[in-house]
């Protein structure tokens, strides 16, 4: 029932394989790598800055290509990056990882990255601070352009040896978040193979899915699928089923699916390549048939995503699209999702768009060719019992979206 | 080589089920612990409250958890732990419905944040918007300006700095305070060992030649999830080769017999609290190699040597001074440290080896505790290396072997 017309859907239909092919075109990594390290690069030359700092484990494989732990690394701060405005990375990696990433044509020196959290330096850190500093300065003034440089994320401790080292520190997160909004060919067929194993996943619980099955097990397939084709890991936990589903943004739980009920989900799924598959869809648990309230809700759902689909076109401004995005009934106001769209790429990126009634508090800019967006919709009413939850993954392109997530609506929600 | 004595937490680890006349973990009481624990570090370190952005944090001081993988790269929930008194929890304002209930919360308000992906050009104004909001509710809880905060981003800390406050480590009060565990937590911890050895036994059945690294792993996600687990923190599943040296992540590699297979699990499972074992295993049929026996031999007698030198009142540095030298062939490989703490995830402190010691932490094992005992055997010349890791709570009595999990019978003849 989406409009899956050929058109819309030829990039979802001509997903390649995962594995290497002697003879299939295939996606190419190496110029897939420096696209990316080239357009943050581009960002940090617009503003004038000698490079870009990233603690980010996913700043860091998007402008390098080196991956390392990400989900540990992502609390740990034991692993950090210098992006120059020209030349080649310097990966200060995990010491006793520093074999890894050896390979990779972004990268011009690899070094053991000095660590000062206090699980590792106890309370040496302020020495480990210094000596941090020290060689990271040392780093920024051979680089030999200027002493500006961006940060994505850097405890006060660090910003401010940094400073006394004669450095000013900018905001390095707008700089990775423009750099990464605009997606090449190579960087959507691999958006589009992690949406193949993701919809692989759906398909399994999709089978699994029966009265007395709980939350946790219906879950697991998911990870299990996305695990063994090659994805990385799984943002959230947002499957809720019956009165869980409303309001919103409860995570599963050990809760027995009953007949009747609604099951809903949200998978934020990084798959293979690191790339994020962020889909949601609304099942009913049978036997039975779903209420006429069911699919009520269902109904509005789907007509908010399809209607705000077709709102993303180049050129339009972010206030223009919330502006003329579909109207969210009062009945549902209140327990309505946190935003209409959002960008996705590596996991959840800029931008933000707002409501219909907020468009005044529209974040500045437009919408470009190449920028892929999830589009979403919550729908669950302050005195009822469930709520449905859909979204969809598109890419926007002069001719208009590409759907990216193309598994099917439910044919008995929507009848 | 595991008594009943040591073994005895382990052997009564509880069922995760809730149930009306079996006792069970005090899930008020363990909440009440740890966020006194928090406070006690506070009023000792004389700062007057700690804001807190890491999730694990969060949950470890409130009992609270919201998509915690989501928050830890997007800084925009957090919250404030006075040294007395109830925490405020500043959740994202779609979800502020999930924690109200909780004895630990004082008050739910709606998260302020400044990230640019949902700040965009407004970043300044958010700030400014966050300082002012946070500064009314620790005015109210009369913390002065002496504070700490575990993550924060500079932005932040330039407006609360401006305001006058002065920023204290607050990893070293949280790192310090989630160090020492209650019986309710080491019971929480038991369940998801348990849960982490059942997805190893699960990989155990499947493993064979032909199956992919990627697909071997992915029984320990399925088993995890299912059974109310929540994340793994790294994806260390590596054979044959890949296995040296050690830290290659899992691939689409299909294992050969008479290959090693090893991984460390990194598991957090159900409470939130982490499953740390590694184990290598030999992918039959035939048998392992004298080369493969040796290696496993030396890493399974450098894991039981240091965990016998376990006991209150030595320094980390003694513990390192006295650990299992670690041979010259096997020096550059080596693991990073010779034992870590683990909690609700990987924690302080971290013990180094005989010719590092003084890269341990600072301070004292003390009862409480529980610790990550670490081997990696691999040669630099070598094709293939062992990984094997055991968790073990150190007590008066002694130390108890949290993971119980059978070595390789094959591996050590």
């Amino acid at each position: 029932m989406n409009d899956l017309s050929v058109a819309s859907t030829r990039l979802a239909r001509n997903t390649p394989g995962i594995a290497q092919h002697d003879a299939e075109p295939q996606i190419d990594m190496v110029r897939m790598r420096a696209w990316r390290l080239g357009r943050v690069q581009a960002m940090l030359r617009q503003r004038q800055l000698a490079g870009v700092l990233l603690y980010d484990p996913i700043n860091v494989r998007y402008a390098t290509g080196s991956s390392n732990m990400q989900v540990w690394i992502l609390h740990n701060q034991h692993r950090y990056c210098w992006v120059p405005t020209d030349g080649k990375a310097v990966l200060f990696d995990y010491p006793p990882a520093v074999h890894l990433a050896r390979h990779l044509e972004t990268i011009g020196d690899i070094r053991p990255a000095r660590v000062w959290t206090y699980f590792s330096a106890g309370d040496n850190y302020d020495r480990k601070v210094a000596l941090w500093a020290d060689e990271l300065a040392d780093v920024v003034r051979e680089a030999g352009a200027g002493t500006r440089i961006a940060a994505d994320h850097l405890d006060p401790l660090g910003a401010r040896a940094l400073e006394a080292r004669g450095l000013s520190i900018h905001n390095g997160q707008e700089v990775m978040e423009r750099a990464r909004a605009i997606k090449s060919a190579d960087e959507i067929q691999a958006m589009s193979i992690s949406i193949s194993v993701c919809e692989a996943g759906m398909a399994k619980m999709y089978r699994e899915l029966r009265a007395g099955i709980t939350e946790n097990q219906l879950w697991s397939h998911l990870h299990q699928v996305n695990i063994a084709m090659g994805g990385e890991w799984i943002e959230t936990r947002l499957l809720a089923s019956g009165g869980r589903t409303n309001p919103w943004f409860r995570e599963c739980s050990d809760r027995i699916v009953r007949a009747g009920e609604l099951v809903a989900f949200d998978t934020d799924l990084i798959g293979p390549f690191g790339y994020c598959s962020d889909i949601s869809r609304t099942w009913f648990c049978g036997p039975g048939k779903p209420s006429d309230e069911q699919k009520r809700l269902y109904g509005y759902a789907h007509e908010q995503v399809e209607t705000n689909i077709a709102e993303f076109r180049p050129g339009r401004s972010f206030r223009d699209v919330a502006a003329s995005s579909w109207r969210v009934p009062n009945e549902f106001m209140a327990r309505r999702y946190g935003s209409m769209a959002h960008g996705v790429g590596l996991a959840d990126e800029w931008p933000h768009v707002t409501f219909s009634d907020r468009a005044d508090e529209a974040i500045p800019g437009e919408i470009e060719a190449g920028m892929t967006i999830c589009v979403e919709s919550y729908i669950g009413a302050e005195d009822g019992n469930e709520g449905v939850k859909l979204e969809e993954q598109i890419l926007v392109t002069a001719d208009g979206p590409q759907r990216l997530s193309t598994f099917p609506f439910e044919d008995c929600l929507l009848g | 080589m595991t008594a009943p004595a040591s073994t005895r937490l382990a052997r009564n680890a509880p069922g995760s089920a809730q149930h009306d006349a079996e006792p069970q973990i005090d899930i008020v009481r363990m909440r009440a612990w740890r966020l006194g624990r928090i406070q006690e570090q506070l009023r000792r370190l004389d700062v007057g409250g700690i804001v807190l952005y890491d999730p694990v944090n969060i949950r470890y001081a409130t009992g609270s958890s919201n998509m915690q993988l989501w928050f830890t790269h997007n800084p925009i929930r957090y919250c404030w732990v006075p040294a007395e008194g109830k925490a405020v929890l500043f959740d994202y304002e779609k979800s502020m419905h999930l924690y109200s209930h909780l004895e630990t919360v004082g008050e739910v308000r709606p998260a302020i944040g400044y990230i640019y992906m949902t700040a965009s050009e407004r970043i300044e104004e958010r700030v400014a918007l966050w300082a002012a909001d946070i500064d009314r509710v620790m005015r109210a809880s009369h913390a002065g300006r002496r504070i700490a905060a575990d993550r924060l981003d500079f932005e932040g800390a330039n407006a609360l700095q401006a305001m006058g406050y002065r920023l204290a480590s607050g990893t070293r009060v949280t790192e310090l305070a989630r160090a020492i565990k209650s019986p309710d937590e080491i019971a929480a911890m038991s369940v998801a060992i348990s849960v982490c050895e059942a997805g190893m036994a699960k990989m155990w059945q499947e493993m064979r030649p032909g199956i992919s690294e990627i697909e071997l792993w992915s029984h320990l996600h399925s088993v995890n999830i299912e059974r109310g687990g929540e994340w793994i923190e790294t994806r260390l599943l590596a054979s044959g080769g890949r296995t040296n040296p050690w830290f290659r992540e899992a691939s689409s590699r299909l294992l050969r017999a008479g290959e090693l297979v090893a991984f460390d699990t990194d598991l957090i499972g159900p409470f939130g609290y982490c499953a740390d074992l590694s184990r290598t295993w030999f992918c039959g049929p035939g048998k392992p190699s004298a080369e493969q026996k040796r290696l496993y031999g030396y890493a399974h007698e450098q894991v039981e040597h240091n965990i016998a030198l376990l006991r209150p009142g030595l320094s980390f540095v003694e513990i390192a001074e006295k650990s299992w030298p670690v041979p010259g062939e096997f020096q550059a490989r080596r693991y990073g440290i010779a034992a870590h703490g683990v909690g609700l995830v990987d924690e302080y402190p971290t013990v180094a080896f005989p010719d590092t010691a003084e890269r341990s932490s600072t301070g004292v094992l003390e009862a409480g505790m529980t610790l990550c005992v670490e081997s990696y055997i691999g040669a630099e010349d070598g094709n293939e290396g062992v990984k094997l890791e055991e968790q073990v709570l150190v007590t008066e009595d002694g130390v108890h072997r949290l993971s119980t999990f059978p070595y390789e019978e094959a591996l050590l003849a």
